[in-house]
């Protein structure tokens, strides 16, 4: 039963995810999705983490008819770059170098997804000019922003958890 | 030995993560290029289409609306600009429309005009109420008290003051203006009067404030509603028509006949007209 409501729990969510992405995308040309990866990217299992985003991924990819596989490219970019700079800090404790390395992966998402889809569909690489660079890195912001407030949330809602708990020493 | 060999070549979650992901690109980019995932592609277009269509049309409504407000400084610019030029517009159509308005009259004019008359084209510039108005023209272009003005055959008024600039005209519909003339049958109204027209009576017209009475009417003429008054004053030095009869009197017991004389223009229509100097 409980595995049941889960299914559908989570095709429900996944219209919600696809409403919201094309909407936030029209509106503001903003990927909503992305600070939602970086979040469970350090909470879900990677397996679970692979299944969804690919699912999501594809999804994206047919209704912004893009080649299959464009948007799960831009999130393996992000990962891609959060992976490199593990190598010199620290990403997954939270703290300025986290936030640094969630800024640099978006803006790297940013900038795949300004280049690449186009290369996919017609074989040249998109238009990228310095405004449209300042325009990402100001997208980049955001989306560390977003990240900041979820995980001030996240870990908010888990102290206020942990105060109703009794502690046995 | 075994333990040491799998924590050497041991991956991380995010960089197995990385592999598969890159792995399932691969493959979704290759297949798809083939067109092997079109049914798989079919099958979410299906279902996701109308998700993304409905979020779609609500995201450009959204950004019109938000657009539409961001930029009403703008709108409110661009509407004072278009309010100028209609402005710009409305007094140049308004200086044509006045020019046409004169031609006209002055082709009226040379219509009916003879060699030795001479005529001042005049705007009237004022209203005072309904029996005067006043005209551009004074004394130093000719006018005199007493100046006959016209508009066409029609007669307008009488200059009553004169000053340098400009003149006062009294209407027929004064109190101070009286004039002989006769009436005659319809037919002569749109042509020049003539001293062959057929006079049916000789009579009086005088303004009473609001209205042109004519009385003295001979009351064993053949006067009927319509029929055309014409000015024969010496006054005025040559014929000129007023209006039409209306409101006829019919007292036998009367010695001669009144009636209301209905103006042929309408003079608080008028823009120019014509006054005669010597």
């Amino acid at each position: 039963m409980i595995i049941v409501l889960q299914i559908i729990l989570s095709i429900v969510g996944l219209f919600i995810a696809i409403f919201l992405e094309v909407l936030f995308l029209i509106l503001l040309n903003f990927r909503i999705i992305l600070p939602f990866f970086f979040l469970a990217r350090r909470r879900i299992d990677w397996k679970l983490l692979l299944v969804i985003t690919t699912v999501i991924s594809l999804i994206l990819d047919v209704v912004l008819h893009y080649r299959l596989g464009t948007n799960l490219l831009l999130f393996t970019v992000s990962t891609g770059v959060l992976l490199l700079l593990s190598f010199i800090f620290s990403v997954d404790e939270e703290g300025i170098p986290m936030y640094v390395a969630i800024f640099v992966a978006s803006l790297a998402f940013y900038t795949a997804s300004q280049l690449l889809p186009s290369l996919f569909i017609t074989g040249t690489v998109g238009f990228l000019d310095t405004k449209t660079f300042f325009i990402l890195l100001l997208k980049a912001i955001i989306t560390t922003g977003i990240v900041w407030l979820g995980e001030a949330l996240v870990s908010r809602f888990r102290d206020r958890g942990n105060s109703k708990q009794i502690r046995l020493k | 030995m075994i333990k040491r060999f799998k924590k050497a070549f041991s991956f991380s979650s995010q960089q197995l993560f990385f592999l598969f992901s890159v792995f399932l690109i691969l493959f979704f980019l290759l297949l798809d290029s083939k067109g092997i995932f079109s049914p798989v592609r079919k099958g979410i277009s299906f279902l996701f289409e109308p998700v993304s269509a409905s979020a779609g049309k609500i995201g450009v409504s959204v950004k019109d609306y938000t657009e539409t407000i961001l930029q009403i400084s703008e709108f409110k610019k661009e509407f004072n600009d278009m309010k100028v030029e209609i402005y710009e517009k409305d007094i140049n159509n308004a200086y044509y429309i006045s020019l046409l308005e004169e031609k006209k009259a002055l082709e009226k004019q040379l219509s009916v005009v003879t060699k030795d008359e001479k005529f001042l084209s005049a705007k009237v510039v004022g209203k005072e109420g309904i029996s005067s108005f006043r005209i551009n023209v004074g004394s130093k272009d000719g006018v005199r008290v007493g100046s006959v003005v016209s508009f066409g055959n029609m007669l307008v008024g009488i200059v009553e003051v004169v000053d340098e600039y400009g003149s006062l005209v009294a209407l027929p519909y004064s109190k101070n203006s009286s004039f002989e003339a006769f009436i005659t049958p319809v037919g002569v109204e749109g042509g020049v009067v003539s001293e062959n027209v057929k006079v049916l009576s000789k009579a009086v017209i005088k303004g009473v404030g609001d209205h042109i009475q004519i009385e003295n009417i001979s009351v064993n003429a053949e006067i009927k509603e319509g029929d055309v008054v014409v000015v024969s004053d010496s006054k005025v030095g040559r014929y000129l028509v007023v209006g039409k009869i209306t409101a006829l009197s019919s007292n036998p017991a009367e010695t001669s006949r009144s009636a209301v004389v209905i103006p042929s223009v309408e003079y608080s229509n008028l823009m120019t007209v014509f006054v005669s100097v010597e």
